[in-house]
């Protein structure tokens, strides 16, 4: 068993005071009201938009208009193979015999 | 740890890639010739767009071989008669009965290279599949006959 130490009862009696400024909580909170703008913008941004439900939703809208474009690229060039093959087999058309000829 | 801005720019990198990403698959399952040469893109809009079979594309190449064939010869004496034409309209004071029977012969000439046309058309219908046949002709007979032609120009 450790043996009585006097130091132990002085300590036990020890109650530090740390005195409070009149002004801290009012400090506090205002530090925290302001704390927003202080953020830089992309900090800002990144804070808007790291939320799940933003995420995921950028990540469809970018699949959704990748889609879209790869989709009216792809009619495009159909409407153009069309027109190949149309004045291939048109004898009128000044392209004929230069596309589709095997 | 990355900054904030870095972060951002990553981010923004990552959401184009995946853009590109989707546009490049969607480009790929819809095109009708991702890996064709330019040559080949009209046949192969034909097959895509009628859905033929490798079989039905192999003779659809066969008689589009055949039909060229016969155009390039049609052409060459289209090319001799027109040749032929211009020296004596040039050499011509007026018109004369050999200038109408040249220009008449060269009219001839152009009303069969627009019949083997159809004729091609019809043999290419021939042998696909008789719905996709009917379409086929349906499709490009309008967007083919002279009438057509000038009218869509208007």
């Amino acid at each position: 068993m450790k043996p009585h130490d006097p130091l132990d009862d002085l300590l036990a009696t020890w109650d530090p005071e740390t005195p409070e400024e009149p002004a801290f909580h009012r400090e506090v909170w205002h530090r925290i009201a302001a704390a927003p703008d202080e953020l830089s913008w992309a900090e800002k941004f990144l804070n808007w938009w790291m939320r799940p439900r933003r995420l995921i939703g950028t990540a469809l809208a970018c699949i959704c208009l990748g889609s879209a474009l790869g989709f009216f690229d792809a009619l495009q060039q159909r409407g153009r193979a069309r027109d190949a093959y149309l004045s291939a087999i048109n004898p009128l058309d000044s392209r004929h015999l230069h596309h589709t000829a095997p | 740890m990355m900054r904030p801005t870095g972060k951002v720019t990553a981010m923004i990198l990552g959401a184009v890639l995946l853009c590109m990403a989707a546009f490049w698959i969607t480009r790929r399952i819809a095109d009708v010739a991702p890996d064709s040469s330019e040559p080949d893109l009209g046949l192969l809009w034909l097959k895509a767009e009628y859905g033929l079979d490798e079989t039905t594309f192999g003779r659809v190449r066969d008689i589009h071989a055949a039909y060229f064939r016969e155009c390039e010869h049609r052409c060459h004496e289209l090319d001799a008669l027109d040749d032929r034409l211009l020296k004596d309209v040039i050499l011509s004071s007026g018109m004369s009965a050999h200038l109408e029977s040249e220009l008449a012969r060269e009219d001839a000439l152009c009303h069969g290279c627009r019949q083997a046309m159809l004729q091609h058309i019809y043999e290419v219908a021939s042998v696909m599949p008789l719905d996709s046949g009917r379409r086929f002709i349906a499709d490009v007979t309008p967007l083919l006959l002279p009438a057509a032609h000038v009218k869509r120009k208007n």
